[in-house]
């Protein structure tokens, strides 16, 4: 009798344990919606899942999340804009592998070790990708290739000093080869080079050869086989030890965030991870729906970093050169202030000095020497072959300032006075009026600056209808409230009141 | 006979009362989308994707597909009413159709657009069908030396766009290649000019310049040259061009179109570079060139033809490649996959139906788009005939909010103003801002696109593939052309 019980009991609680291991959360959290901030534009792959975990998160927990792309600086603008909101759980960052190279190339103080990472939900195992159609396809061939090439082997894939271009490094490491690293502007341009022959190896995952015949996995850094992907040999299949190579999508938080509320969030999204909602959508991309938790997760970034910093510096990517924007500056004082002495030592009997259309190429003309001098600071081309960054600035910057100066002279000839417009102190007091427009737009948000705007720029224009140019501003707003903010779900500016 | 099977079997597919309905609503929206500037067909398109996950997944794409058709045509519309571009593409229109609709003749301007638009994305779909696999190989022979040639070829332009002093046009396409040096370099990480300011490190956005140098230069400029002086633009608005101004424009349409497909096979040329190449092809084929930035329906009809048509064109690489043909495609390979569907050549094969569904969409989404523009061009009539004192705080109002959506970012907001500072100064002493526009767009592409040819080869490259030479060899042609026409006609004046 008291063995059954036991038995029942425990079967009982082997039943119950997932209930158990639902996240409970803490008094009162969440009283309104949790943002995701997403840091690539609408429909790209981290914003798609992003959405998908909202959805899941719904319909699981009845809790709402938003999504909030802020795209900009490799993501720096998404770090900077939730570490700039209060630790209290109701900003989530959304992050990918590429943000520990993004954190060591800038020279801003934003680092990973703000956040707390809640988990990887996703992961993508680093693959070389090749054309079936050209002479070089498996991983012998491309070995055997780059030696007979000796380093001019073409390899493409996105940005330098990104995932794929660490990966590249590190595998060139492993396989005793050396080649030339092709960035592009996305993943997708460089397939798209791949598959046009012009490059021989891809740096990507095995999901972008779906539905692409032409493109064959030369070799996957996984331990094993993947199961989606069963005629994808492994490096260690060829004897190369690289056995592990991921791109991770996972989640975080602000440092800081009180513990109970962390726990619950991380109990959510370990939660939909394992939806089989989620892990179809993995699927389906070619990827591995396995969720890596917090403490591990802490580590392999940790790794990761020091492995990332080792080969950017050996890349040249990561220099130490803070001297050059003092020594900017300095060029800029010292230029503009020669600029308004010769300026002042001209003959003053010509009006025309005095006109508008002849001080503007004049300042072309001196902004174009000060930002000339500037290249000088940029790096080499070390990693552009013979042309380096700073040719083309310097090349168009050439070109302004002969043109400029050509300008320049035309208008010195052309004696005849310029024609009084009669608008003048409209279009200044206009300039006035939209400064103030976009200032007080950050203070009490956008709808309410919108209708004072409008209107006082009507009146300002000269309408004399005060009540029509109130309808009319009023009208916009409400317009702009509903088919751009509640239809169209566009992004408005939001003041600090509304 | 295949192809008008699949086509067949496509119609069989859509026409119900819920697929109908579905592109009728997309159209609409997609209309919408091109109207709000700073609204691309990209982000349209991005915004609805959560929408349509409910959505099976033919359904979802006959959705997305007919946003991302009609967004283009409603660019035109504000660009044409009041020289806003809703999207990058409808600059072109905007050359043309803002000096019409200020000589009156907005409905006109209008009407011709929305023709020319409907044809260009007809003949883009027929081409799509027909021709996908082939046209697919020019966009593969695309490599970095091509797109090298390509852009220069592109910059040729602007020996076409400047209407009076060329060393004016010089000056602002540098101001318009500098500006695009500026921020991350891609090759190095380097960031070029940005001065501590880390919005800066992805560049100047191109939508807040784009609004900034159309919209709020010309605000600004005409509120200084004095808003008393009044077009009543109410008296000729509500005419419409007859049958036989049509068939004059048959011409222009077909070619603009034909250029826009093409070019918009080349991933990374897109839209806005067709309705360029387009226009100023266009220019050069005319017996009146010197009416063209003046207010000639050809120009409205070259880009909005252009524009359009390259949609068929970029959906080539998304369907034989599996790659995208411009941002909205990219978008919609994401959403494909959402629905577990992987974009390429086995599409045509596994989901035929989903293909052939697709091919009628487009095909029926310009039909609705014809209708329902042609009846909305009252309503844009009605915005245009306001009070100029009340429209123009209305439209810096829209720009901003066009600005500030691209990223959520308030910068871009003020960057939006800077340009449309530069735009008034530009206007105000006399410099053409169209080359700053196309500098912008084909700048990074020329400069990437050299450094990556010289990284794979050397030098040569450039002259020994056929079809970079070949686009090098019409750079300097159209290039020089204009010049010593000019010449030639100045020293017969004399």
């Amino acid at each position: 009798m008291n063995g059954l019980r036991t038995g029942l009991l425990f079967l009982f609680l082997a039943y119950s344990l997932p209930v158990f291991a639902q996240p409970t959360p803490p008094e009162g959290f969440p009283s309104r919606p949790i943002t995701i901030v997403v840091h690539s534009k609408p429909g790209s792959g981290i914003d798609i899942a992003s959405r998908l975990v909202s959805r899941i998160a719904k319909r699981k927990f009845g809790i709402d999340m938003v999504i909030e792309n802020r795209p900009g600086a490799s993501g720096l603008v998404a770090m900077r804009y939730v570490l700039s909101k209060p630790a209290d759980g109701y900003t989530v960052l959304a992050l990918t592998k590429s943000f520990v190279s993004t954190t060591l190339i800038t020279h801003e103080k934003v680092s990973l070790d703000s956040f707390y990472l809640i988990g990887s939900m996703m992961i993508d195992y680093e693959a070389l990708i090749t054309n079936r159609k050209s002479d070089v396809r498996t991983l012998p061939e491309i070995v055997e290739d780059a030696k007979k090439k000796h380093g001019h082997q073409i390899w493409v894939g996105p940005l330098v000093g990104g995932v794929d271009h660490i990966m590249a490094m590190k595998s060139w490491d492993v396989l005793g080869i050396d080649a030339v690293w092709v960035p592009y502007e996305s993943g997708s341009d460089a397939m798209m080079a791949l598959l046009g022959k012009h490059g021989k190896v891809y740096v990507g995952n095995p999901g972008d050869i779906s539905g692409k015949p032409d493109l064959m996995v030369a070799a996957v850094a996984a331990p094993h086989r993947l199961p989606q992907f069963p005629d994808a040999p492994t490096f260690l299949e060829y004897g190369y030890n690289l056995p592990r190579e991921i791109i991770w999508r996972g989640f975080a938080l602000k440092k800081g965030t009180p513990e109970p509320i962390t726990k619950y969030i991380e109990g959510v999204f370990e939660a939909v991870a394992k939806d089989s909602e989620w892990i179809k959508f993995v699927e389906n991309n070619g990827a591995v729906p396995d969720f890596i938790p917090h403490d591990e997760f802490v580590n392999m970034v940790h790794r990761e970093k020091e492995e990332a910093r080792k080969y950017l510096q050996k890349a040249g990517i990561i220099t130490t050169d803070k001297a050059a924007g003092r020594r900017n500056l300095i060029i800029f004082v010292v230029l503009s202030v020669i600029a308004i002495l010769i300026y002042l030592a001209m003959n003053p009997r010509f009006p025309q000095l005095r006109y508008g259309r002849t001080v503007f190429p004049y300042i072309l003309v001196v902004l174009s020497i000060f930002l000339f001098l500037v290249t000088y600071s940029f790096p080499r081309g070390k990693l552009s072959g013979a042309v380096g960054p700073a040719i083309a600035p310097r090349l168009w910057l050439g070109g302004l300032f002969i043109f400029g100066l050509w300008v320049l002279v035309q208008e010195l000839r052309d004696k005849t006075p310029p024609s009084k417009l009669p608008g003048r102190k409209n279009v200044m007091l206009m300039f006035a009026s939209v400064i103030t427009y976009i200032v007080l737009g950050q203070i009490i948000g956008y709808f309410l600056t919108t209708t004072i705007f409008i209107f006082g720029a009507s009146l300002l224009l000269g309408y004399r209808n005060l009540w029509i140019a109130a309808l009319n501003a009023i009208g916009f707003a409400l317009f702009a409230y509903i088919v751009f903010y509640r239809v169209l779900g566009v992004p408005l500016m939001v003041g600090y009141l509304f | 006979m295949g192809i008008l099977s699949h086509l067949i079997n496509g119609f069989a597919v859509i026409l119900g009362f819920k697929p109908l309905a579905v592109i009728l609503i997309g159209v609409i929206i997609g209309i919408f989308v091109g109207v709000i500037p700073g609204l691309s067909p990209a982000m349209g398109v991005a915004l609805l994707v959560p929408f349509s996950y409910g959505l099976d997944p033919l359904t979802a794409l006959i959705l997305l597909v007919s946003v991302y058709a009609s967004a283009n045509y409603g660019g035109t519309i504000t660009a044409i009413a009041i020289n806003t571009p809703g999207t990058p593409s409808a600059i072109v229109a905007s050359f043309d159709g803002f000096p019409l609709t200020m000589r009156g003749e907005a409905n006109k301007a209008l009407f011709v657009s929305l023709v020319a638009a409907t044809f260009g994305g007809m003949l883009g779909t027929l081409v799509l069908i027909l021709f996908s696999l082939p046209l697919a190989k020019v966009a593969l022979a695309f490599g970095p030396a091509e797109y090298f040639a390509l852009a220069v070829f592109g910059l040729t332009i602007i020996s076409s766009l400047s209407t009076g002093n060329w060393v004016k046009s010089l000056v602002a396409t540098f101001i318009g290649l500098f500006l695009n040096t500026i921020g991350m370099d891609p090759f190095t990480g380097y960031q070029r000019f940005t001065f501590g300011v880390p919005e800066l490190s992805d560049g100047l956005g191109f939508i807040p310049a784009l609004i900034g140098l159309f919209a709020l230069g010309e605000i600004f400029f005409l509120i200084e040259k004095g808003i008393s002086e009044k077009v009543d633009i109410g008296k000729i608005a509500s005419k419409l061009p007859g049958i036989k101004e049509l068939k004059k424009l048959l011409g222009t349409i077909t070619r603009a179109s034909i250029i826009g497909t093409i070019i918009g096979v080349v991933p990374g040329a897109g839209a806005t570079i067709a309705a360029f190449i387009a226009y100023s092809q266009e220019k050069r084929l005319s017996k009146h060139p010197e009416q063209f930035g003046r207010g000639a329906v050809e120009g409205v009809a070259a880009g909005s033809a252009a524009a359009s048509g390259s949609v068929g064109g970029a959906l080539v690489p998304l369907l034989t490649l599996g790659v995208p043909g411009s941002a909205a495609t990219a978008v919609l390979i994401g959403a494909l996959m959402l629905h577990g569907l992987n974009p390429g050549p086995l599409l045509f094969v596994k989901k035929a139906h989903i293909i052939n569904g697709l091919f009628a969409a487009l095909v029926m989404a310009y039909f609705f788009m014809f209708f329902i523009g042609f009846a909305g061009n009252k309503l844009w009539l009605k915005i245009i005939k306001l009070p100029k004192e009340l429209l123009y705080p209305v439209v810096i109002a829209i720009a901003f909010i066009g600005s500030y959506a691209v990223s959520n970012s308030l910068f871009d907001v003020w960057s939006c103003l800077g340009f449309g500072i530069l735009g008034w100064l530009l206007k105000r002493f006399g410099y053409p801002t169209a080359p700053v526009i196309l500098a912008l767009i084909l700048g990074s592409m020329a400069e990437t696109n050299f450094r990556r040819a010289l990284l794979v080869g050397n030098w040569t490259i450039f002259f020994t593939r056929p079809g970079s030479l070949i686009m090098l060899l019409l750079a300097l042609l159209s290039f020089a052309a204009p010049i010593i026409r000019s010449a030639k006609a100045k020293k017969e004046s004399k």
